[in-house]
């Protein structure tokens, strides 16, 4: 070989070495640079600046000051800038960046390779079995590898938090508890807002007529309720159920049917969305006004903001869910129904465009959907019923400007009748094969055979009622009379198969705003400020029996029991029944 | 040619029958996958109507392959800005024409309280100015505006889409294939919580929301121009929709 | 039919329409004008891309079969970074294509393109007759770990080949999840196509970087031990017609070339075994040949045993369960694609049916995967029990990428290349 200078004297070498240094220096910096960029840039939205809020603020009040809107013109092209500056910056940096390291990498290695070493044999001179130094340990670590994948594999089959996806025949994600008490005591039950198929009719007539709050008279017992609301008590197993809430709370309440007892209070879960509720005013109906439901198993509650939750009947909670604050004017004060195990949720809300009003119906023991059905309907306060006509079960549920009946078991729809119109709040009520829809005192009350299919507006409406028809409270209707009740104290009565209008009865200066139950023969009408109308119906007129007092305000349904009634004031839950 | 020849092997002959068996198998499997994109499977193009013979893009059409937003399922959540390969997504806000209704007060331009109609940044519902908004004329007394965007300036934050949708909704969202680089995978496309992502023709790289392909057909019509076969093709779920 | 009654329903909801929207209004000298729609790129382009392609194979397969020239491949595979890696950012590559071929072959509903048939295919054909020069000089993600192999150390045999199961079980779960169209993790773990793009999310730039970082230092670790194209060329390239040899003509154990190869591909010749040694090797043969069914099966259990685990990665069945979470409580807060998953309409029964099917797809699938896993196991312990008799030095035909450094360390080499002027050790008397 030609004698060599060592390499390292060479120009080409020193060039390389020099060009590589350089380059990596230059990389470097780049480098540093884009990091900085990219922290600064991570940090803070260019369009989102704390002065562009108070120059937004300051222009609102100031419409018409130039130098507030220079101002945000100004920061307008300056986040705007930043915005693209950012861009070009991280690409062109990006760019430089690569080529920088492309080019002292292949400088670097041109220089090692112009001081390439001769190549040695390694140092072991006898030929030993290659093979045998490393083969045995590789196919232990093989071995090993696949045990630890096998152990992955199965470690992912039996997760922690048992959440694995089921298949959805077996949809229970909680344990189902079985049925806990027996048929009688829950054909006994007070399960939703005006008892079953929310007709207001107590299935006892055996409940005593006379009562007086201040001296106790007929009260069993008068239990204090932690937090107001205009939910009304359901009544099962026993036990007495109710809601309450104020902005920063929702609560849900158990009192022993018996003693009145308190037996447990739970907090209803929400969210940090739902939480943000605030009512608009006072006029509306509150944060606790949806009426509870209840299976025999567990109790579901809802609020005005949207929260869900279900309980078994000693209080622990089998799900919750928030269903997001619904677009209502008034606060949501549609109350749950239940059918069979399937709570009905009615959520309408915002207009019928908006097609955001729901009827849901989730499993009552899981909360998972069964069905659910949107609704071209407005925000409604009405609370669905669940009745039996001509062999179908449905589901009645009125808005404006529909009327709708759904298969409760599915959700489909059975039949729709056009006719109401403006804020719906008196559910419906139905008695024989007919339904009894009301909608506002400006809209006429609608009697519908609930026999139909489809839209049966032309077909099956019995007939229509003019005078003083509610706004607020339910009617109530048996298969003789309509009653109709104004939240002035305007008391109307209709033949129910005829629809001409029996009587009228002017109950004075009585506000009310519960609906009006009726036990055996006899109306009870509770008025806003706790007064209660005993009257006695006949087909030519009304007979005044009695005004009670219950002592505080009262805006809600009472629940029937044997012998007993239970009702909720505006700061006591009362139980009525004969004998102290 | 081999150097050093080694004598012929058992292990050399059945490494030289697997050589040709895998050569068989690819090439078999290559035919077959050609077959597959060329059309004439039974296997339908899952963009167009149906079968290849109602499809008037046959002749010439190469297999969906680039990615298109449909606007009936988008939501306009921001995702478009943020999770696209590209510094600047290639996704940007277009305006149907078509649908649009040249309104002075136009939502998707201004936001709903709290400004003026002027074209003041101050009363811009997009971050970067990226409408323009152009006076036409006056009709019966009311000023009309044409409003469009300069595809340089917009990030596709969808603001302007959410606007647009309490009136006529004509602004809406579409992926613009001069700056899509088409990768394997979209990466907006696996975000997209509406998963309103799908591979289209790239001869017809457009879908329009259903309001906007009415209005669209009805200028056509209008115009007395022959019925152009709709530019929007189905996702599998319409067609499922309408086959029940 | 199903045309009239699109047209039906657009004249329906152009009605309904209608009534809700403000029209366009009828302008006096001003016509409405057409949305634009621009281009996308000129399929032209593709056939060029193509045409690249090829050439770059028949170069490096020249380069690395008959040309024998490490600065060839090394030039080449600069141009390949550039053409493919920057210009084209690295999109579409042959391992991606495995997702795109795994869907076309098992979903009815889609089929691969052709353009990516070719790519998918090419490299195939190339490394059966000239073993893996696409991965020296072709693929752009190999390009650039060469690039940045400036201190490659020995990584020893055994971890080596224990670790290069990961690719067989990567090309497993990429085939799984784009046949049941849940995912194509290629893409979305692809550690370099943001360096190609200039531009990716944090995550992903701190992969790139934590690869290029480890590669610095251990050679092409995305390709020796990740690359599931890599681990399909490994099997092809077994069979492949011609290979690099390390000696132009005859190797005469020199052992210069022992430490020449940074990815530990050089085999060295074996010792003939006693027939004690040869006897134990045999029964562990027997040993390991009856477990490998055993392998199998296990793995095809377990694979079916992940399927929900599996079938999470699946976008429907995420779905379900954030519909099912929220339901039931155990999420307070709705996210948005189950908003935008509510307001579409579709009901929850037909989405939890959906999901239940991608699940029985998974059924079958984790059970194939299961199964490959075992197999690939039983195959490389099967291999690590064979002993095959060499007097040579060669490249591991399997795990050789051709990048032709080792060329350079062969003495005979020298000569045929004329760096030293000494006659060549054949003709020395």
């Amino acid at each position: 070989m030609t004698e060599q200078p060592p390499p390292s004297d060479l120009l080409p070498y020193r060039i390389a070495v020099r060009t590589a240094t350089v380059a990596a220096v230059f990389s470097i910096v780049v480098a540093a640079l884009l990091l900085h960029d990219f922290f600064h840039r991570s940090m803070k939205d260019p369009f989102q600046t704390s002065a562009r809020d108070s120059l937004k603020a300051a222009l609102k009040q100031q419409p018409a000051n130039e130098s507030i809107k220079e101002e945000l013109r100004k920061l307008d092209q300056q986040s705007r800038s930043e915005y693209f500056r950012q861009r070009t910056f991280t690409l062109s940096g990006a760019a430089l960046l690569c080529g920088g390291i492309i080019v002292s990498l292949a400088a670097a290695k041109w220089a090692a390779t112009l001081r390439r070493k001769q190549p040695q044999p390694l140092p072991d001179a006898t030929q030993r079995d290659w093979e045998a130094t490393w083969t045995p340990a590789a196919r232990w670590t093989v071995a090993g590898l696949f045990v630890v994948l096998a152990a992955t594999a199965i470690g992912s089959i039996f997760p922690l938090r048992g959440t694995v996806l089921k298949k959805s025949d077996g949809q229970a994600a909680a344990p189902a508890k079985a049925a806990g008490i027996s048929e009688e005591e829950l054909a006994r039950a007070w399960p939703c807002f005006r008892g079953r198929g929310g007709s207001g009719i107590s299935p006892y007539s055996n409940v005593p007529d006379d009562w007086d709050g201040p001296s106790g008279k007929n009260i069993l017992w008068k239990s204090p309720v932690p937090l107001a609301g205009n939910s009304s008590p359901v009544i099962v197993a026993g036990r007495i159920f109710l809601t309450g809430a104020d902005e920063k709370q929702r609560q849900v309440f158990c009192y022993d049917a018996e003693s009145g007892k308190l037996l447990w209070q739970r907090d209803v879960p929400s969210t940090p969305d739902s939480r943000k509720m605030q009512l608009k005013d006072d006029a509306g109906s509150g944060f606790a006004a949806c009426t509870m439901s209840t299976d025999g198993r567990y109790v579901a509650a809802i609020f005005a903001n949207g929260d869900l939750a279900a309980y078994d009947l000693d209080g622990e909670l089998a799900w919750s869910q928030s269903l997001g604050i619904p677009e209502n004017p008034y606060g949501h004060a549609a109350s749950l129904s239940i059918y069979k195990n399937l709570l009905l949720v009615p959520f309408d809300q915002a207009t019928a465009k908006a097609a955001r009003s729901k009827l849901r119906a989730l499993d009552i023991a899981t909360g998972l959907t069964v069905w659910e059905q949107t609704r071209s309907v407005p925000s409604s306060w009405t609370t669905p019923i669940v009745i039996r006509v001509s062999n179908r079960d449905q589901v009645v549920t009125a808005a404006s400007p529909w009327i709708i009946a759904y298969d409760p078991a599915e959700g489909k729809e059975l039949w729709r009748v056009k006719g109401s119109q403006g804020d719906v709040a008196p559910s419906p009520v139905s008695a024989g094969n007919f339904v009894i829809a009301s909608a506002t005192d400006s809209a006429p009350v609608l009697a519908i055979r609930a026999d139909g299919s489809g839209d049966v507006t032309t077909s099956h409406v019995l007939w229509k009622g003019e005078d003083n028809t509610p706004d607020i409270c339910s009617p109530l209707a048996t298969e003789e009379f309509v009653f109709l009740l104004t939240t002035e104290g305007m008391l109307t009565c209709y033949d129910a198969h005829k629809g001409g209008k029996l009587w009228e009865e002017d109950l004075g200066e009585f506000k009310c705003k519960s609906s009006p139950s009726l036990v055996g023969k006899q109306l009870y009408v509770f008025g806003e400020a706790g007064k209660c109308w005993i009257l006695a119906p006949t087909r030519s007129g009304v007979k005044r029996v009695r005004q009670t007092n219950l002592g505080e305000n009262c805006v809600t349904c009472p629940a029937f029991q044997d012998s007993r009634m239970v009702v909720r004031g505006n700061k006591n839950l009362f139980c009525i029944a004969k004998g102290k | 040619m081999s150097h050093g020849e080694s004598p012929i092997t058992r292990r050399r002959m059945l490494g030289d029958a697997t050589r040709y068996v895998a050569l068989g198998g690819i090439g078999s499997l290559s035919a077959w996958l050609f077959y597959k994109q060329s059309g004439q499977a039974a296997a339908a193009c899952p963009s167009s109507g149906s079968t290849c013979d109602e499809c008037s893009q046959a002749a010439g059409c190469r297999l969906p392959r680039i990615w298109q937003l449909d606007p009936n399922r988008c939501i306009a959540c921001g995702r478009c800005q943020t999770n696209c390969v590209l510094d600047l997504s290639a996704v940007k806000a277009v305006n149907c024409f078509a649908l649009c209704g040249y309104c002075d007060n136009c939502t998707g331009y201004f936001p709903t309280k709290d400004y003026v109609l002027d074209t003041g940044a101050e009363n811009q519902l997009c971050p970067t100015g990226a409408i323009a908004r152009k006076y036409i004329e006056k009709q019966g007394g009311v000023p009309y505006f044409e409003y469009t965007i300069d595809e340089s300036l917009c990030i596709a934050c969808g603001k302007c889409v959410v606007g647009c949708r309490l009136m006529n909704g004509s602004l809406y969202l579409q992926v613009r294939h001069d700056r899509c680089l088409n990768c394997n995978e979209c990466s907006i496309a696996v975000a997209c919580p509406a998963e309103a992502f799908r591979r289209v023709l790239v001869d017809s790289p457009r879908l329009l929301s259903r309001a906007a392909q009415a209005a669209e057909e009805a200028l056509a019509r209008k115009r007395g121009a022959s019925t152009n076969p709709p530019a929007t093709r189905k996702s599998s779920i319409e067609r499922k929709e309408e086959a029940s | 039919m199903p045309l009239v009654l699109m047209l039906l329903l657009f004249a329906v909801e152009q009605a309904v329409y209608a009534a809700d929207l403000f029209p366009t209004p009828e302008f006096s000298n001003h016509p409405i004008p057409q949305s634009q729609t621009p281009a996308p790129r000129p399929s032209w382009q593709e056939y060029l891309d193509l045409a690249f392609l090829t050439a770059a194979l028949a170069a490096a397969s020249f380069l690395a079969v008959k040309g024998r020239s490490r600065t060839g491949l090394f030039l080449l595979s600069i141009v390949s970074l550039a053409w493919l890696g920057f210009w084209r950012k690295g999109c579409v590559c042959p391992i991606g294509a495995i997702q795109n071929v795994a869907q076309a072959l098992f979903d009815k509903d889609y089929a691969a393109g052709g353009m990516v048939i070719a790519v998918f295919v090419l490299p195939l054909v190339f490394t059966l007759f000239f073993g893996r020069s696409f991965c020296a000089s072709v693929c752009p993600l190999g390009a650039v770990q060469e690039l940045v192999a400036v201190r490659p150390v020995q990584i020893p045999t055994w971890i080596d080949h224990a670790l290069g199961l990961l690719a067989y079980i990567y090309l497993g779960a990429a085939a799984l999840f784009a046949a049941t169209g849940s995912a194509w993790i290629i893409c979305r773990y692809d550690p370099f196509v943001g360096l190609f793009r200039l531009t990716s999310s944090a995550a992903m730039l701190a992969l790139s970087v934590g690869f290029l970082g480890v590669g610095l230092f251990i050679g092409r670790p995305y390709c020796r031990w990740l690359c599931p194209y890599g681990a399909i060329l490994a099997l092809l390239s077994r069979v492949s017609w011609r290979h690099l040899k390390i000696p132009p003509k005859q190797c005469v154990q020199c052992r210069l070339c022992e430490d020449a190869c940074p990815y530990g591909a050089i085999l060295r010749p074996t010792v003939v075994l006693s027939p004690v040694e040869r006897m134990a090797a045999r029964r562990r043969l027997i040993v390991v040949l009856c477990a490998a069914p055993l392998l199998i099966a296990t793995g095809a259990l377990l694979g079916f045993g992940m399927r929900s685990s599996l079938a999470n990665m699946h976008p429907t069945v995420q779905l379900a369960e954030q519909i099912r979470l929220e339901e039931t409580g155990w999420v307070k807060t709705r996210s948005d694609a189950t908003e935008a998953f509510r307001g579409t309409g579709e009901s929850v029964e037909s989405l939890s049916a959906s999901a239940d099917k991608v699940l029985e797809k998974f059924g079958l699938g984790g059970c194939l995967f299961g199964g490959w896993v075992g197999l690939v196991f039983a195959v490389k312990v099967t291999q690590l029990s064979l002993r095959r008799r060499r007097t040579d030095y060669e490249p591991d035909r399997s795990a050789c990428v051709s990048c032709g450094r080792c060329l350079w360390y062969c003495p005979e080499e020298h000569p045929r290349q004329e760096f030293i002027q000494i006659q060549s050790i054949y003709n020395m008397p």
